[in-house]
């Protein structure tokens, strides 16, 4: 059983066996891209990033250590990742999501033809666009089970009670941003 | 728990950061309060609404793969020669860089030992000449002295010495042919007898051979000159035996030793 956590396989990774990587793959490639698709709204780039992830963990794996949780490892250079990404791109991503939030507004056959639950999740993704870049991954890290605050912490370099401080706030945020989309 | 205890835990409650002992009461919180319950309706709706359908294409896993086994040729490549080689110039390097410091580090070390030595034997020449100097003085002095034992230990002294002034070569012939104590004189004798390469030291003991009245030194200067088969003293031992009152075995010795110097 031991061999199959994530931590073994890593290890495995890190003492030369690259192979094992792909099990390591096969587990995180949904939840990277989820988090790199929610931070950016572009599949194709969301791909590349998750790339650009395990090309990283190749390349840094013998910084490793038995001590870190695997997950909290790999967030912490996705999370890098998606930074280095961000800054490459701000100036163009800002528009981009200006004018994709504007058209989901003003779009009224995904409105008429989606149910209200379905508007209302449609509302929520244009309110999670709105919130700033640290709020907004500071939530998909929190979605994930597998990270604890304490974890999410470790993430993103702060202690335990910074980061639940931070999901709370995040969270808030959300819902403010929220409320005031559905009104109009 | 009561309302503010309840907004602060529904984050930790939604994202099942609870213990379970705290998820109960949380619960039981909702049950009593309906209002609260809405809330929590609206909270999960935002937090599903995190939750994102679109799923990565197999475009992606293609160029994980490719990018896994390209990784894995160029490891096989790097492992293969180039690893050992590196592992190889490595240790060798290190042991390399090692030798030459420690080379280096001998070089300089002997160097400046070299330097120091080459000083050293300067001053120590000096300091030879110096003590050769204080001690041929004590040699003079100590010979002056009334002790026996002092003048003992002068003639002692003399045997320290590596070359010997004309100054102590006197002073030892006159300990030879004046000094009250035996002991003294035989000493003297034996100081000198390391000297007989020095024609005057060889004179000088063959002119004092007719002053002596101890018979121990009369018998010992008989043996030296044997030893240095001195023709010369042959003439003073002849002149000692015909005078009455030396010793018989003194005498006896004499004649031997002018037998066997010829």
């Amino acid at each position: 059983m031991n061999t199959l956590t994530d931590e073994a396989l890593m290890l495995k990774v890190k003492s030369g066996e690259t192979f094992r990587l792909g099990l390591l793959y096969e587990r995180y490639k949904k939840k990277l891209f989820g988090f790199f698709f929610q931070m950016n709204k572009d599949a194709d780039l969301s791909e590349d990033l998750v790339q650009n992830v395990f090309i990283r963990v190749l390349k840094y794996k013998h910084t490793y250590t038995e001590e870190s949780k695997f997950i909290t490892w790999l967030f912490k250079i996705a999370r890098n990742v998606s930074y280095d990404d961000f800054k490459k791109n701000k100036e163009y991503r800002h528009q981009k999501d200006i004018v994709n939030v504007e058209n989901r507004i003003s779009s009224p056959d995904s409105i008429e033809e989606k149910m209200i639950y379905k508007e209302n999740v449609s509302i929520l993704k244009i309110a999670l666009q709105k919130l700033s870049y640290e709020k907004r991954e500071i939530l998909l890290l929190s979605k994930y089970k597998e990270l604890k605050y304490k974890e999410i912490g470790e993430v993103i370099g702060c202690n335990e009670g910074a980061a639940r401080t931070k999901v709370h706030r995040a969270l808030n945020e959300l819902k403010d941003f929220f409320l005031v989309l559905e009104k109009r | 728990m009561n309302h503010k205890e309840f907004k602060e835990t529904i984050v930790d409650y939604i994202s099942e950061n609870l213990s379970t002992k705290k998820q109960q009461e949380f619960k039981q919180f909702l049950k009593d309060n309906p209002d609260s319950q809405k809330e929590i309706e609206e909270i999960n709706l935002l937090w599903s609404g995190l939750e994102e359908n679109v799923e990565p294409t197999t475009a992606m896993d293609i160029k994980f793969y490719t990018m896994l086994n390209a990784q894995k040729k160029s490891k096989e490549r790097v492992t293969l020669i180039p690893a050992s080689e590196n592992f190889l110039a490595k240790i060798f390097s290190k042991k390399i860089v090692y030798t030459l410091a420690i080379l280096a580090i001998g070089f300089f070390i002997g160097n400046n030992l070299n330097i120091e030595t080459d000083l050293s034997e300067e001053t120590l020449q000096i300091a030879q000449k110096e003590t050769e100097e204080v001690r041929g003085q004590l040699v003079l002095t100590l010979l002056e002295q009334p002790s026996a034992n002092k003048r003992l230990q002068a003639v002692s002294e003399v045997n320290k010495l590596n070359s010997v002034t004309e100054t102590i070569v006197k002073a030892l012939f006159s300990t030879l042919n004046n000094d009250a104590n035996v002991n003294v004189r035989l000493s003297a004798i034996e100081a000198l007898s390391n000297y007989t390469y020095i024609p005057l030291v060889r004179e000088g003991l063959v002119a004092s051979i007719i002053h002596q009245k101890s018979p121990m030194v009369q018998i010992a200067l008989a043996d030296l000159m044997v030893k240095l088969q001195e023709k010369k003293a042959v003439e003073s031992f002849k002149k000692l035996i015909k005078e009455e009152d030396v010793n018989v075995s003194a005498k006896q010795k004499m004649e031997e030793s002018i037998q066997r110097i010829i």
